[in-house]
């Protein structure tokens, strides 16, 4: 049984705000105006024949003093609720102190990457200054790699480069300091000269520093961290994020171990001593399917304590940023029309393992036969910038590894192993065509302070967006009342939690979207489930709530195409369609309480232009095959699980 | 005599000195002391990596490995082995430049000297305008007229009925002690603009927003204002000592520069 509390959208979308506009603005204007008439007729006729419309514009009359009555006692149980805001932000930022970053150029530090934060310019390493076009982020952790920490910014001396005895030439130190870089994250190797330890002692403890002069509690939350780079076999990256100030002397790098469990002991000793800190798994997709395996690091078989140990250390997963979206793929999720969005070329045997959702079902079926689940994780955004500051939004993309693409040019060649702008750095061939502008993590937190983020990230309470900032919130309970959102933490569990099935009925599950001010509208409001038939996997993505009047068909779960469409010559898009908000109580109308089952949110806006789109229109090439020249940015809830009546 | 008083330069005179007396009383043996504090540290650092304290045996094997390394590094400067090394000469180069940092954040300022700089500064530390209020939203999503709606509603709205009025709305319906910026992140610039142009003076109204129009009761409005120095003390000294740090590396590089006469061919 579902139930719809989803308004009509009855009207234009004159809220339209804050977005820069191409210059043919005026124009667009014009046809707008034309559009909105002819709908605000249309949509007059779908509210006089549409359903009634719930909530408060139903009280009218005499049903006016009881929901004066109605409204204090929400209220009061308001008062008991915790009064949550979302914030945006990004863990996930490399400065000059990542050998990498260094050698793409970047010659500023985490002094200036909190400061883009805050919305100060940023000198991008390809030689022009870049700026957040959106508002400031609400919190950011610089989190340099680990390994060789600041090492080669120390050490390099452009104007004094070393001599190589063997060959007599003189390759560049950050050149050969790359490799080395790599070797340290591949093979354990240490390079006796990049790993001298004042040298680190001394770059980490900037990072720290810098962090606490750019915490204001209240307007701007930084966090101490660094990246922990084990890549054996494809990438085991994990960035390590401290609640406070608290910090261990040195952070633990891959030559200290490639095995993350190690990685999570070393965590626990620290909790041990009173520093708090969580890892955050990121670019799984890149993990040649090795991120999520049923067997430890060693091949051995997991047990209890180390799915606790792992979920003690690993409560989220940042599954979208620069390198591509970890969500799903369509040769795992072929039902799933939206699996393809930003996804990286590999083949199954890499992609099985490497992406959250499959990690997640996976979850259930180790609960299910061995009793324990060491994936139930919830979902942040971030950038992993090499740059000091985020690309987060397509107009103004601005690429991830400086000099290699930071302008349009280097990152829309043709990838051909013989094409000069792919070969103007030694040693490093990618073009980043594959690459997003992509993403943002957001936490429900009481303020915006480290104590008040870092719990949320702990609750999992959290969501993460491909760069825009919708909000998204997502409740499940057996009580939830929809007219009372104030008392939705009396009555249900918020994303990231756990819910115990009861013998009888079926739980109600809330979802709540609201648009990003500076961004498109929003088109559908998706319940992505997954749970066990007899011990099998299952997945079904169920679109919940439709713009423009909308209803899912109850057979496919599908809104219709709201037609929402993007003028690839100029990027406008359409006015006219999509939502502010989104809004639904649903039912599963599949629920059965003696499963065991998860369920997210995914909220998509209406097509917009990618970066790639824009670059050519500023080139005036052509647009390439390879990639769609439209996305639909989005968000992503945590889960809730449910956890079914008869426990194994 | 003005350079004696500088603490660096003190420093490295004493250094000098030092080394100078070592150099003429080399003829016995070298003297290779290992103290409490370097001990103190080894086991730190183990206890760090290892998560335990070192076993005695381990803390000699980590002694004797110190000592090792003290020995070999003072031969190979005997032999002049780092006179050519350019990882030598990086490595030097950032040392001192550590040490002038350090030297130049010994004291903290004076309150006379953050106030000062506080002063200069001032636009930096200016306080946003903050704002307290309450608002009835009318999507523009779940009407088709929600700008008549609400000037409709503005006309009967009051403190009785006004939680009843409107459609809800995902964030509060009352913010308490607000930044413009804050604002202008969960509405958007065209309203927090309006915000700021309203009085406190009961319902106002209609404003629009990037969801749609609202009904604007402003409690209070805290306008943008240079705050006292003590609100701010914190953030002064940190942001004193970090230019103390950088002017400290110019000022330092620049008395070195000055005894060099520096030719350059192109």
């Amino acid at each position: 049984m579902m139930e719809l509390m989803m308004e009509h959208a009855c009207g234009s979308c004159d809220g339209y705000d804050g977005l820069t506009r191409t210059a043919d603005g005026h124009e667009s204007g014009k046809q707008k105006r034309g559009i909105d008439m002819l709908l605000t007729s249309l949509s007059t006729l779908g509210c006089l024949s549409g359903p009634t419309p719930s909530g408060r514009r139903m009280m009218t009359g005499a049903l006016g003093t009881l929901a004066v009555a109605a409204s204090f006692f929400a209220i009061q149980a308001g008062a008991e609720s915790p009064v949550r805001n979302a914030y945006f932000g990004d863990l996930h930022v490399h400065t000059k102190y990542s050998a990498d970053a260094y050698r793409f150029g970047a010659r500023t530090g985490p002094d200036e990457a909190y400061a883009y934060a805050k919305g100060a310019p940023l000198r991008h390493p390809a030689g022009q200054t870049v700026r957040m076009r959106g508002a400031p982020l609400d919190f950011l952790a610089v989190t340099d790699h680990a390994e060789y920490l600041g090492s080669v910014a120390a050490l390099d001396d452009s104007a004094d480069p070393l001599p190589d005895s063997e060959s007599g030439d003189t390759p560049d130190f950050a050149v050969e300091a790359y490799s080395a870089f790599n070797r340290a994250i591949n093979a354990s190797e240490i390079d006796p000269v990049l790993a001298q330890e004042e040298i680190r002692r001394d770059a980490w403890q900037r990072t720290i520093e810098a962090a606490e002069r750019h915490y204001a509690p209240g307007e701007f939350t930084t966090f101490v961290g660094f990246e922990y780079t084990s890549a054996p076999d494809g990438m085991l990256h994990r960035n390590v994020i401290f609640e406070g100030a608290r910090v261990p002397e040195l952070p633990f790098a891959a030559y200290d171990s490639l095995n993350p469990e190690d990685l999570w002991a070393w965590l626990d000793r620290l909790r041990a001593q009173g520093i708090e800190a969580l890892a955050i798994p990121h670019n799984t997709n890149l993990s040649r399917g090795n991120f999520f395996q049923t067997t430890t690091f060693a091949g051995e078989p997991m047990d209890a304590a180390y799915a606790q140990l792992r979920m003690r250390n690993e409560p989220i997963v940042e599954m979208t940023q620069v390198k591509g979206t970890s969500e799903t793929h369509p040769l795992l999720s072929p039902n799933d029309e939206w699996a393809n969005f930003e996804v990286r070329d590999r083949s199954i045997d890499e992609i099985k393992g490497a992406y959250v959702r499959d990690a997640l079902l996976m979850g259930l079926e180790l609960q299910h036969s061995q009793g324990f689940n060491p994936y139930r994780f919830g979902f942040i955004g971030s950038s992993d910038t090499h740059n000091t500051g985020g690309s987060y939004e397509e107009p103004t993309y601005h690429g991830k590894i400086g000099i290699l693409d930071g302008r349009p040019e280097w990152r829309f060649t043709i990838p051909d192993k013989d094409n000069p702008e792919l070969n103007r750095l030694p040693g490093i061939t990618t073009t980043g065509f594959d690459w997003s502008a992509s993403g943002l993590a957001a936490v429900w937190a009481e303020a915006n302070t480290r104590e008040a983020i870092y719990a949320a990230l702990r609750r999992k309470e959290t969501f993460g967006t491909s760069g825009t900032r919708i909000r998204a919130k997502f409740f499940a309970g057996y009580d939830l009342d929809a007219a009372d959102t104030s008392g939705l933490y009396a009555t249900g569990v918020p994303m990231g939690g756990d819910l115990e099935a009861r013998p009888h009925g079926a739980p109600r599950f809330f979802a709540w979207a609201l648009r990003d001010p500076s961004s498109a509208w929003l088109q559908r409001l998706q319940i992505v489930k997954g749970w066990l038939e007899d011990g099998t996997r299952q997945e079904r993505v169920y679109d919940v709530a439709c713009a423009d009047g909308l209803e899912p068909s109850p057979d496919s779960h599908r809104c219709p195409d709201n037609g929402a469409s993007v003028d690839l010559a100029t990027c406008d898009f359409d006015f006219d369609k999509g939502a502010v908000e989104l809004k639904t109580m649903w039912e599963d109308p599949d629920f059965d309480p003696d499963e065991r089952a998860f369920y997210y949110v995914r909220v998509l806006e209406n097509p917009t232009c990618r970066w790639s789109t824009w670059d050519a229109i500023r080139l005036g090439l052509p647009l390439r095959a390879e990639k769609e020249p439209t996305l639909q940015e989005r968000a992503w809830t945590s889960p809730i699980w449910i956890l079914p009546r008869t426990a194994i | 005599m003005k350079y004696l008083k500088d603490p660096l330069v003190a420093f490295l005179l004493i250094g000098a000195a030092i080394f100078g007396v070592d150099a003429w009383r080399s003829s016995g043996p070298e003297l290779l002391r290992v103290g409490p504090l370097d001990i103190e540290r080894m086991q730190d650092q183990w206890q760090i990596q290892m998560g335990r304290p070192p076993t005695h045996t381990e803390l000699d094997g980590l002694i004797n490995a110190h000592v090792r390394e003290e020995i070999l590094v003072r031969e190979a400067r005997k032999l002049g082995l780092d006179d050519n090394d350019v990882i030598i000469r990086r490595r030097l180069a950032q040392k001192l430049t550590f040490l002038t940092e350090d030297l130049a954040l010994l004291e903290p300022p004076t309150d006379a000297e953050s106030i000062e700089f506080f002063q200069t500064n001032a636009e930096r530390y200016r306080m946003p305008a903050r704002y307290s209020f309450s608002h009835v939203y009318f999507s523009s999503d779940a009407r088709t007229t929600p700008r008549e709606d609400a000037t409709a509603a503005a006309h009967h709205v009051d403190e009785t009925n006004w939680r009843t009025l409107g459609d809800p709305f995902m964030l509060q319906d009352t913010f308490a002690n607000v930044s413009e910026a804050d604002v202008r992140k969960d509405f958007g610039p065209r309203f927090s603009e309006s915000l700021a142009k309203l009085t406190v003076d009961g319902w106002q109204g209609p404003v629009e927003s990037a969801y749609g129009y609202h009904l604007v009761r402003v409690d209070q409005r805290t306008q943008a204002r240079a705050p006292g120095y003590q609100e701010v003390k914190e953030k002064v000294v940190n942001d004193l000592d970090a230019k103390r740090r950088a002017d400290a590396n110019a000022r330092y590089y620049e008395s070195l520069r000055s005894r060099y006469e520096i030719e350059v061919e192109r």
